[in-house]
């Protein structure tokens, strides 16, 4: 048994949920281990503290009974049949949508659709020739960085690649494969001559 | 060592007192009185467990009432009506941990007038209510202190530990009821009781 187990053993015995085979063992172990003592005896004092350190407020329990009682009433037989409305749809639906299946509810239901209605002819003709549709219902201001402005006409060919003044017997024409797949510079639509300055080494 | 399960405060007048079962089956028989004797017969715990989790008992009252209410118009959920009483602890327990996150619904009737004079007068304060109870202003800031740091204490458990150790230490409910309460197996309570109890015997190692 290693000391997990033991202080488990321990609580229980301070609960008194040990079965008897148990509790015989567990106090003879205790007799001989002190350590497992002053655990037990801590246990005790903590269980004490929890006790009788948080007492309960003096209450009026008859007056609370009542209370309870009265609001049960209140709620009622209805109250009741929520528990059944929860097997039976058409229980729930009359608990919880009582004015969609009462006399007075379809009168109420009929009557605030006439309003609607009229109310929404009244706002349309308010509205007179304004096109439908067109009436802003929010204005959304977007701020964030501007998209450059272009200060001349695009071009219209891009060259990448090594310059066609170069030949093969120049000195870095072997590098040519190497200036295809590295390029130094690529301006794209932008007014200036050449998308590639051919002047220029790449090295 | 364990109280009978469905009497655990020993309420009943004798062995003539009917089971929650037999009580539940009236209620849904439709005698609502049947349901008196339930509220009779719970009402410490529920508002013990909900002080214990809430710390306040003007809060407790309110999380005890809307319990039953719950508990009455579910009722026929409850598949086995001799689990009344740790099926009630589930729903109190729960309530209580919702009572903070703001589901709390309104007050059906006022219920201050079930407090005593000084906790009618702390009902309306925003401070813990436990401890310090004796007229000596010495032993209240010593209660005080402690109290507060139990307090603290068991607010730092994780759940199924705190509620463990409120319901089968402090409120000394049967295991079983506790049990049903959070959903679990007895040996879990024991093993979530011990867990709590090493973690409190370090936190609190100053007090005991």
């Amino acid at each position: 048994m290693n000391r997990d187990e033991l202080e488990f053993l321990i609580s229980q015995y301070a609960d008194g949920t040990l079965d008897v085979a148990e509790k015989v063992a567990l106090e003879v172990l205790l007799a001989q281990d002190g350590a497992a003592q002053a655990l037990l005896d801590e246990y005790r004092r903590l269980d004490g503290l929890l006790k009788t350190s948080l007492p309960m407020p003096s209450l009026a329990w008859d007056t609370l009974a009542r209370h309870i009682s009265a609001a049960v009433a209140h709620v009622g037989d209805e109250g009741l049949r929520v528990g059944v409305a929860e097997k039976s749809p058409s229980l729930r639906r009359s608990y919880l949508m009582p004015w969609v299946i009462s006399r007075r509810g379809k009168l109420a239901l009929a009557a605030s659709i006439l309003l609607a209605v009229v109310a929404g002819i009244h706002y349309l003709s308010s509205q007179g020739s304004k096109p439908m549709g067109h009436a802003a219902l929010a204005r959304l201001e977007v701020t964030g960085p501007l998209a450059e402005a272009a200060e001349g006409p695009a071009i219209n060919e891009i060259s990448i690649g090594p310059a066609l003044n170069l030949t093969p017997a120049q000195a870095n024409a072997r590098f040519a494969d190497s200036v295809v797949s590295l390029v130094p510079r690529v301006i794209i639509a932008s007014y200036v001559e050449s998308g590639q300055d051919t002047q220029q080494s790449p090295y | 060592m364990e109280p009978e399960a469905n009497d655990p405060l020993g309420t009943r007048a004798g062995a003539a007192a009917p089971s929650d079962g037999q009580l539940v089956k009236e209620v849904l028989a439709g005698d609502r009185r049947a349901f008196d004797q339930l509220i009779e017969r719970y009402q410490r715990q529920a508002v013990g467990v909900s002080y214990r989790l809430l710390g306040n008992s003007s809060d407790a009252l309110e999380v005890t009432q809307e319990a039953f209410l719950k508990a009455y118009t579910s009722l026929r959920n409850l598949q086995k009506g001799d689990a009344f009483g740790g099926w009630l602890m589930r729903i109190v327990s729960n309530l209580s941990l919702n009572f903070r996150r703001g589901r709390k619904s309104r007050r059906q009737l006022p219920l201050d007038d079930c407090l005593g004079p000084a906790d009618g007068q702390r009902a309306n304060g925003s401070g813990s209510e436990w401890m310090a109870r004796s007229g000596d202003p010495v032993r209240n800031l010593a209660g005080r202190e402690l109290g507060d740091k139990l307090k603290e204490a068991l607010g730092k458990l994780p759940e199924k530990q705190r509620m463990a150790i409120i319901m089968f230490t402090i409120e000394q409910l049967p295991q079983k009821q506790v049990a049903k309460a959070l959903d679990c197996s007895v040996e879990a309570i024991k093993w979530h009781v011990f867990q709590g109890r090493k973690k409190l015997r370090e936190m609190l190692k100053d007090y005991i």
